[in-house]
């Protein structure tokens, strides 16, 4: 399927970048991100006019400034109801929430559950770096417990004086259990597998969730770690059982990329409808049928 | 006017009692008379005492009326509570099997034993409620015919329920009849066109303009006393080519119908004060994006949860200035339910035209009681639609300074002029940037396109001499007792004025100021402690105002506003 794409497509990377040059920090995982977003897109062959890309706030917040598509950079936290609307208004665009491990399970993180299980049909690609980046370097949800004042993150000392207490939130194993029908995971720096994901996922019809690990390299390092963590998914892998991966997710040792799961359920706007105008003469005679009920 | 009654029920709630209300409302409103009524439902579902209030007229009715006419209880603790209510020699109804009154009461007692007959004579308790509208309909003279149509088409759509109701129907004639009760006063058919008058409560009315100013997408949570708004639109949008989302909270309300207006379409929530205070934050993006959007909040007895089925007029505050940042926009108040459908309609419109959010206040006393009204018109508030560029070789300008401070938009899937919206400041190009000179630029162009809303004409309502003793400023449903009370003072030859802003931001200061100088006092009435209409005009004319409050939880009565103006004009 993939190839077919390919040979068809006509756009390139290039033409979906805007004259606004990215902010992040040389080195940024996001960077990576950005890239294989721009393919992903060339490879949908999408046309600019018809992608809208919602984010909150965080370095990843900033994403949508540097797309030459239709963005919206709102409030922190609130990118996936957001975009919610704007699906449920013109079922025709292409949208896609991004944003950090922060905006989006910390002060976000009550709205992950019901984007997944009522599986709007938007891509939802969170840039987990496991740190605040743009308040320099306040530990995020995903933070690993016992994270101390470290060469990789010179900073966190200063809200973590004597190391990190919290848990972390086991952000694959949350996705799965809200329902989400597409869940995958990639890694910045592997470019081929994360434009394969993004591709998937957006042509995937319903809530479609990448964790994108995203390496900070100002204020928490994970460059070298996540290197050595990394695997790809058992080759026998089958993504079509939920149980087992959620099983994987509360018990690898490793971080596993690739597609851990996806299944077909209807999206949120198969289900309820969409904003659909109507002729002004059928809009009218619905009213009128409304008011004269109360006559 | 031959007839003014006001009728209140009282009683549990789990035994039907508010339906009483619906059932009886809705026939009188069908014989052509004017219907004003509502209720004090308890905050739980079943249980609890309640009642339902009246007021039938085939004159106007503008208010819930004061003293009752006619008292119906259900029990002894109903009559405990409200037999003070009941005027000098009015009719009390009471179950007697229920109910012991005080034997030397100044009042015409009529025995109803409506546990009675439910018990020996249809043997289920469900119709209770048609039993108890039979009866107040047979000493009022409804003729029985009429009254069996309106129950047949009220209950046809329960066809297991309709020979139960009809039963109960007819045998709380025969009481009437086999007793020889009647009432000195009797409701007259008034003639009128067949589908000219409707009977909608406000939050009804509300949901029906927005259809008619083009909604087409609705998220909101579930609140009372505003639910009703989304639970309307669940049900007819769809029609008009919308779609309701019921959202996770308020928070992810504001934020998708931000997100339907960025995609161009018109989009409003309904909620209330605890609701309106989690929407603040997404109200200041699209004040920052210039989108537009409806807020609709039916106020509630606050602080905190409050009084959740009671009525106050105290989020004023919070619709002008709930924000940071300097973020200015509409605040509309609809002043009775006919208005409510107007102005959300027009909240609509206001939106698209300045590209701002709008926040309708409504109130619980407003949007849960019903009225007969003449049947609403579409035609006189047709949908406007945003301003849309043209598309040019330059750059897409979103943020074009223009004169009258409202850029064209482009739309994603419709206009081939990608931009990124954002809450950071940005500039004409909607790039992001902090420059002092951009910052005070735009600044500028996001007041001074919602200053220019003030000259909006007909938000301003006037009543009364053109010169008055004591000029009254009122807003939302404190209209209706205020201006009863003002003509109530004018028969007893006081110049008494009364000015209804419905447009509280920008605040119609002119209207204001030409206002106070044609009275030679005034006051502001207003159900809250602080005063907040009051302290928003006098931080703006610099002019000191009276002040009558109401903040019990109830609604204004017109007696309540003729005692101030009593106070006010008597020690002048």
């Amino acid at each position: 399927m993939l190839e077919a794409l390919t040979t068809r497509a006509t756009r390139k990377p290039a033409e979906y970048k805007s004259n606004t040059k990215p902010t992040w920090c040389p080195g940024c995982g996001d960077y990576g991100v950005l890239a294989a977003l721009y393919k992903a897109f060339a490879q949908l062959d999408l046309d600019r006019k018809d992608i809208v890309i919602v984010s909150g706030i965080g370095c990843s917040g900033r994403l949508p400034e540097f797309v030459g598509t239709y963005g919206l950079h709102g409030v922190h936290g609130r990118a996936l109801p957001t975009a919610m609307g704007i699906k449920m208004a013109n079922p025709e665009l292409t949208v896609i929430a991004v944003g950090g491990d922060g905006d989006g399970f910390a002060i976000g993180g009550g709205h992950v559950p019901h984007a997944a299980r009522r599986n709007v049909d938007i891509t939802y690609i969170v840039m987990d770096n496991n740190i605040y980046g743009l308040t320099k370097g306040q530990p995020s949800p995903t933070t690993p417990q016992g994270m101390g004042p470290v060469k990789a993150s010179p900073s966190l000392p200063k809200m973590a004086p004597h190391g990190v207490s919290e848990a972390p939130l086991n952000m694959l194993g949350m996705v799965l259990s809200y329902g989400a029908s597409f869940v995958g995971r990639g890694f910045a720096t592997q470019q081929g597998q994360l434009v394969h994901l993004y591709t998937e996922a957006i042509r995937h019809r319903g809530f479609s969730f990448v964790q994108t690990l995203s390496p900070c390299v100002s204020f928490y390092d994970t460059n070298d770690l996540w290197k050595e963590r990394v695997e790809p998914l058992p080759e026998e892998w089958d993504p079509c059982n939920r149980g087992r991966a959620l099983e994987l997710a509360f018990t690898e040792e490793k971080m596993h990329l690739g597609l851990w799961h996806q299944e077909v359920r209807p999206a949120f706007h198969d289900e309820i409808g969409a904003v659909h105008p109507v002729p002004e003469e059928q809009r009218q005679h619905a009213l009128d049928r409304a008011i004269s009920a109360f006559a | 006017m031959a007839v003014d009654l006001t009728i209140r029920v009282a009683g549990e709630n789990g035994e039907g009692l508010l339906s009483v209300g619906v059932v009886a409302s809705g026939a009188f409103a069908r014989m052509g008379l004017n219907v004003y009524s509502f209720n004090t439902p308890p905050a739980e579902i079943k249980g609890g005492a309640s009642m339902v209030q009246i007021r039938v007229s085939d004159g106007p009715v503008r208010s819930q009326g004061d003293a009752v006419d006619i008292l119906m209880v259900w029990n002894q603790a109903n009559y405990d509570r409200h037999i003070g209510s009941l005027r000098g020699g009015g009719a009390l109804l009471f179950d007697p099997g229920e109910c012991h009154p005080d034997p030397a009461g100044n009042w015409r007692g009529i025995p109803v034993p409506l546990n009675a007959i439910i018990r020996d004579q249809i043997g289920n308790s469900r119709p209770k409620n048609v039993l108890a509208f039979a009866v107040l309909a047979g000493l009022l003279g409804v003729p029985g015919d009429f009254a069996e149509a309106f129950v047949r088409q009220k209950f046809g759509k329960r066809a297991d329920l309709l020979p139960l109701n009809l039963a109960a129907l007819a045998r709380g004639y025969e009481f009437v009849r086999e007793n020889g009760l009647a009432l000195d006063r009797r409701l007259p058919m008034v003639p009128h066109e067949e589908g000219s008058r409707v009977l909608l409560t406000g939050n009804q009315a509300i949901a029906l303009g927005a259809m008619a100013g083009g909604l087409q997408f609705f998220a909101g949570y579930p609140i009372t006393p505003a639910t009703e708004v989304m639970e309307f639109l669940s049900r007819h949008l769809q029609g008009t080519g919308g779609v309701v989302v019921q959202a996770e909270d308020e928070i992810a309300s504001a934020a998708a119908i931000v997100g339907a207006s960025f995609a161009g379409r018109k989009s409003a929530t309904a909620t209330s004060g605890p609701g309106l205070s989690l929407m603040v934050e997404a109200l200041g993006l699209a004040t920052m994006q210039e989108l537009p959007l409806v807020v609709v909040d039916v106020q509630r007895g606050g602080p905190s949860t409050g009084l959740p089925t009671r009525t106050e007029q105290s989020d004023l505050d919070l619709a002008v200035y709930g924000r940071h940042g300097d973020a200015p926009r509409i605040v509309l108040a609809p002043s009775d339910v006919e208005d409510c459908f107007y102005s959300m309609a027009q909240a609509l419109n206001l939106a698209e035209k300045y590209q701002t959010p709008v926040i309708l206040l409504s109130d619980q006393h407003l949007g849960q009681r019903s009225q007969a009204i003449p049947r609403p018109d579409p035609a006189r508030v047709p949908p406007l639609s945003r301003k849309r560029s043209e598309e040019g070789t330059e750059e897409f300008r979103r943020y074009a300074l223009t004169d009258d401070g409202v850029s064209p938009v482009a739309i994603p899937g419709e206009d081939d002029l990608p931009f990124v919206g954002t809450g950071l400041e940005h500039d004409e190009r909607a790039h992001i940037d902090y420059s002092p000179r951009t910052h005070e630029v735009m600044m500028r162009k996001r007041h001074n396109k919602i200053a220019n809303a003030e000259n909006e004409p007909g938000f301003v309502r006037r009543y009364g001499p053109e010169q008055a003793e004591l000029g009254l400023i009122c807003w939302g449903s404190a209209e209706g007792p205020a201006l009863e009370a003002a003509e109530q003072a004018a028969e007893r030859g006081r110049k008494v004025a009364l000015l209804v802003p419905k447009m509280l931001w920008p605040l119609p200061e002119k209207a204001i100021a030409d206002f106070m100088d044609s009275v030679d006092r005034v006051a502001v009435v207003e159900a809250n402690h602080s005063g907040q209409l009051a302290n928003l005009i006098q931080s703006r004319l610099y002019r000191p105002v009276l002040r009558c409050n109401k903040y019990n939880g109830m609604p204004f009565t017109s007696n309540d506003v003729a005692s101030f103006i009593e106070g006010v004009v008597t020690h002048a």
